[in-house]
């Protein structure tokens, strides 16, 4: 299990060649380097991660898939993404923020309405044939190359539309969401097991399975049929029934053992919950 | 042994005003070959190639050696102190009108790998440019050494379109003129690799960029001095600076079918002004 306390947030570095720039090609280490390895990071920009090399398990908005030479990995504002079990993984990643390419187009949903950058999206990820490799990796190091002489927005705009406009004609990969999003809501139950006295919050149980709370919800409720939030709360309810039906502790102990505010607020959510105050549970438990 | 051969080599160039091969032979012998010896000279101490050399007129553009056939001498002289045997292995050489390019693994002071070029005048050299840098023996990330790879030249007749294509992706994408055009000069992703920090392909290329760009090295190539080339090879001397020292570039590029195949390069910084030992100018073609 992952020991991150946080994921933490990657800004865009837009002063690094001095005047302001939104776009850049970075490689994949040096994302990593910049946050310590934390397993999981959050970028505030868009990302368009080419693997040139070797292999390893990337995870983009909870979806994990294998990347090899020629897997694409798209990341949006916001998204998580974690690289794992890393086996000399080798990738550069073109990034830009919203600004750069929508300051000059009349479509504000023109990045939304790009295959891979969807709300809907089949997948974050594309596999490229080597025809499509060649021209992308092209456009990378021409990108780059522009970045690090003349700087032409236009250009570089112009470059970054005709890399956008050929990754929609590679195909998509679909993660192995079904499979995986049981296995995360397992250990969401697990770590809802070892928390619920301490940890109330969505945002923990995400943070921890490195995915977003947005994502966690979905899976959530795809999986158990009710909200994250809802989940967490009947399993406090159901401690709290265990220490009403086995233990004399009084109700406000109980309250504040199970990090309720109040007893009255303890009250009114185990009646919602039950059907029953917890003291004519404790009198009557088998009801 | 290694001081005996010294002398000997330093001998050889009190020798060589005389003379001592024969106007025959010397016409006989491709300046390629001349240059190769002169060269091998260097580890083997043989007087007898020093005679390729023009001594009234020798004209040095190592700036850290003095000029003139006497100053090469002074360099050979040194080696006599230097606790490493020398070591001279050309492993390519060809010819482009009166200039012979040469690239060397070389022990000269330390483990080098260098670019000679040298000019010819009524069979003899009469000057010399080189790019050395320091190198270890580790291999670059794709397996390669500065020195390996094709060795063969072909396409003869296409000297002329080969070397205008590298002046070309010179000035469009190592000057950054045009850095647009890149994908125009490659077979894809082909495209093999020497440099000792970069690894093989575009893809290659690009990770070093943005590991320089990381690390804010600039890379910036300002003025090409020469383009020499011999079928599918083709070497381009430029000047520039990188991270901010003024550096010569030695960049020697295969061509196939129109399109940059393999490179190798040898980068020097510069030395100040202070250092130089004539004022000849490390390039001045």
């Amino acid at each position: 299990m992952s020991t991150q306390k946080h994921i933490p947030v990657i800004k865009f570095h837009k002063d690094k060649y001095g005047d302001e720039l939104l776009i850049d090609v970075v490689t994949l280490d040096m994302i990593r380097a910049s946050k310590d390895f934390a397993k999981a990071l959050r970028q505030s920009f868009y990302g368009v991660m080419l693997t040139t090399g070797g292999e390893g398990d990337v995870e983009v908005d909870g979806e994990p898939c294998t990347a090899t030479k020629g897997l694409v990995a798209f990341a949006r504002p916001g998204d998580v993404g974690t690289v794992t079990n890393d086996r000399n993984l080798t990738a550069l990643e073109l990034i830009f923020e919203r600004d750069f390419i929508l300051s000059f187009f009349n479509d504000p949903h023109f990045l939304d309405g790009l295959s891979y950058f969807s709300t809907s999206r089949p997948s974050p990820y594309v596999m490229l044939n080597e025809a499509l490799y060649n021209r992308i990796i092209g456009l990378y190091v021409e990108i780059q190359l522009e970045v690090a002489n003349a700087r032409d927005r236009h250009l570089l705009r112009a470059m970054l539309y005709e890399t956008l406009m050929l990754l929609q004609k590679a195909s998509p990969v679909s993660g192995r969401k079904r499979e995986s999003s049981e296995t995360r809501v397992a250990r969401f139950c697990e770590l809802v097991n070892e928390y619920f006295l301490t940890e109330t919050g969505v945002e923990f149980y995400a943070e921890r399975l490195c995915i977003t709370p947005n994502y966690l919800n979905r899976i959530v409720r795809q999986t158990l049929g009710q909200s994250t939030k809802g989940y967490i709360q009947s399993r406090r309810i159901e401690e709290a029934r265990q220490l009403l039906r086995y233990t004399s502790l009084p109700v406000s102990d109980i309250a504040d053992r199970l990090g309720f505010d109040t007893p009255t607020y303890f009250g009114r959510a185990f009646a919602q919950a039950t059907g029953t105050t917890p003291l004519q549970f404790r009198s009557c438990p088998e009801k | 042994m290694k001081k005996i051969l010294v002398i000997t080599a330093v001998a050889c160039l009190m020798m060589a005003c005389g003379g001592n091969k024969n106007q025959k032979e010397m016409n006989n012998i491709s300046n390629k070959e001349k240059a190769v010896a002169l060269l091998k000279a260097i580890e083997t101490g043989d007087n007898a190639s020093i005679a390729y050399v023009n001594a009234e007129s020798y004209k040095q553009h190592n700036l850290t050696v003095a000029d003139g056939l006497d100053g090469f001498g002074a360099a050979l002289a040194g080696l006599a102190d230097f606790p490493e045997k020398a070591r001279v292995n050309t492993v390519r050489a060809f010819e482009d009108g009166d200039y012979v390019v040469c690239q060397t693994d070389y022990n000269f002071y330390g483990p080098k790998a260098g670019f000679d070029i040298f000019r010819f005048e009524d069979g003899k050299i009469i000057e010399h440019w080189d790019n050395l840098m320091v190198y270890n023996g580790e291999k670059n990330p794709s397996g390669h050494t500065p020195f390996d790879g094709t060795t063969e030249v072909k396409d003869l007749d296409k000297t002329e379109a080969n070397k205008a294509l590298v002046r070309n992706f010179v000035q469009d994408v190592l000057m950054g003129q045009h850095p647009e055009n890149l994908t125009n000069y490659f077979d894809g992703n082909t495209y093999i690799q020497h440099n000792t920090a970069i690894a093989d392909g575009l893809d290659g290329l690009g990770a070093a960029l943005a590991a320089m760009a990381e690390q804010g090295i600039k890379m910036e190539y300002f003025t090409i001095h020469k383009i020499l080339g011999c079928g599918n090879f083709v070497l381009a001397v430029s000047e520039g600076r990188f991270a901010d020292q003024p550096t010569s570039y030695y960049d020697l590029f295969r061509v196939e079918n129109g399109k940059i195949a393999e490179h190798w390069d040898v980068m020097e910084t510069i030395a100040p002004e202070s250092d130089w030992k004539h004022q000849n100018g490390k390039f001045n073609f």
